[in-house]
C-alpha cells in the first residue's frame, strides 16, 4: 500500500519542490499541501495521511502547534519536520509535540526518505546533523544524575573486569583477554567487591546486570 | 549567446539585463514574467540559455523547467533563488537545471554560472551545496 503524505510549508516553491522528488517513489503519493499551520491541522483531520512533513514556521499557526493539535485527535498520523532551524529549542520543542522525526531543510533528499521509511516502521529518525546537538544537550542533562556507581567509583579497567565476570569468563581468561596478569586481575576484583560491598561472583553477575554494565543476553 | 531570462520581479529583470549585456558575447534575447510566458518564449524563441526565477507565479519553476526541458532536452537552464535548502536544490537539478545561484550573490556569479553552464558545466554558486 501506498504512503500517503501530507505537505505543509509556506513557500509554493518548497512544496513544488518537495512533490517533484517525492513523486518519482513508485509507493509515496503526495495527496495534499498545505500552506498555514491551521489549513494543516484541517487536512490532516480530513484526509488522514500517514505522514505530515512539517514546516515549522508558517503563518496563522506554528508547525509545531500544528504537530500537538495533529496528534492529539490522530495519534497514528506520523510527523516529520522538515525545517530550517537546528536549534536546540525548536528540535525539543517539535519532538515534544509528538514528531517522529526531524531534519534539516538542508539535509539531502535521500535521507528524507530514509527517514520516512523509518517513521513508517514506528521509529524515530534524527538527522545525524540535528542527533549531534540533541546528544550533547542530553550528556549535558544526563551527566549530574549518573548516580550509578558502576559509573562512578570504578575505574574503566574495573569496569571492563566486571563485566568480564558477569559475562561467566574466569580469571585467567579475563587475563588472557585484557593482556594482564592473573595477579592483577585478581586485585582488581578484590578492589571491585570492596568498593561495591559485594561478595561473591554471583552478586557481582547480578549487580552489572541490574546496572547496565553488562546485559542479560550477552 | 542569446539568453531568455524570466523572473517576476521587473527590478531583478532589470538588474540581471545590465549585467548580461555589459559583457560582448552575451545578450538578452527576451524575457517573460511568468513560468507560463517563459515556457512560450524558450519554445518559439530558442535560445541558447535560460536564466530564471524559481519562485514563479501561475505555473512553478520546476514545472517551468521540465516543460522546457521537454520542449527541448538540450537546453541549458541556470536558476536563481534565494531559497538554497540542499532539498530543494536537489529538486530543482534533477528536473533539469544545470545552474543554481543565489540571487543575493548573482552580481559576482551571474556570469561566471553562465558561461560555466554554456560549456555544459554544472554551477553551483557559493552557499549552494549539493
Amino acid at each position: 500500500m501506498s504512503i500517503r503524505i501530507l505537505l505543509a510549508d509556506d513557500h509554493k516553491i518548497m512544496r513544488d519542490g518537495l512533490k517533484s522528488l517525492v513523486e518519482k517513489e513508485t509507493d509515496i503519493t503526495v495527496i495534499g499541501e498545505a500552506e498555514t499551520g491551521k489549513t494543516t491541522v484541517s487536512m490532516a483531520q480530513k484526509l488522514s495521511p500517514n505522514i505530515v512533513i512539517m514546516d515549522i514556521s508558517m503563518p496563522d499557526l506554528n508547525g509545531i502547534e500544528a504537530t500537538r493539535k495533529i496528534i492529539k485527535t490522530n495519534p497514528n498520523v506520523k510527523i516529520v519536520a522538515l525545517s530550517a532551524h537546528a536549534d536546540q529549542h525548536f528540535i525539543r520543542e517539535m519532538m515534544t509535540a509528538g514528531a517522529s522525526a526531524y531534519l534539516l531543510k538542508d539535509t539531502a533528499y535521500e535521507e528524507l526518505i530514509r527517514a520516512i521509511r523509518e517513521v513508517m516502521k514506528g521509529k524515530k529518525y534524527l538527522s545525524p546533523d540535528i542527533a549531534r546537538g540533541v546528544l550533547d544537550a542530553y550528556v549535558k542533562l544526563a551527566r549530574p544524575l549518573s548516580a550509578n556507581p558502576a559509573f562512578v567509583v570504578l575505574t574503566d579497567r574495573e569496569r571492563e573486569v566486571l563485566q568480564m565476570i558477569a559475562e561467566g569468563k574466569s580469571t585467567k581468561e579475563i587475563a588472557g583477554e585484557i593482556e594482564l596478569s592473573v595477579k592483577t586481575i585478581e586485585t582488581h576484583r578484590r578492589n571491585i567487591m570492596e568498593k561495591l560491598d559485594l561478595h561473591s561472583i554471583a552478586e557481582l553477575t547480578k549487580y552489572a546486570i541490574r546496572e547496565g554494565v553488562t546485559s542479560v543476553d550477552a | 549567446m542569446n539568453i531568455l531570462l524570466i523572473d517576476d520581479h521587473a527590478e531583478t529583470r532589470r538588474e540581471m539585463t545590465a549585467l548580461i549585456n555589459a559583457e560582448k558575447d552575451l545578450r538578452v534575447l527576451a524575457d517573460a514574467d511568468t513560468g507560463e510566458e517563459g515556457v512560450l518564449k524558450a519554445y518559439e524563441l530558442n535560445p541558447d540559455l535560460v536564466v530564471m526565477d524559481i519562485y514563479l507565479p501561475g505555473i512553478n519553476g520546476i514545472e517551468a523547467i521540465k516543460t522546457i526541458r521537454s520542449n527541448n532536452p538540450d537546453m541549458k537552464i541556470l536558476t536563481l533563488s534565494n531559497h538554497s535548502g540542499r532539498i530543494l536544490v536537489e529538486a530543482v537539478l534533477k528536473a533539469g537545471a544545470l545552474g543554481y545561484v543565489r540571487k543575493g550573490s548573482a552580481f559576482e556569479e551571474l556570469v561566471p554560472a553562465i558561461r560555466s553552464i554554456a560549456a555544459g558545466k554544472q554551477y553551483l554558486g557559493k552557499g549552494i551545496n549539493d
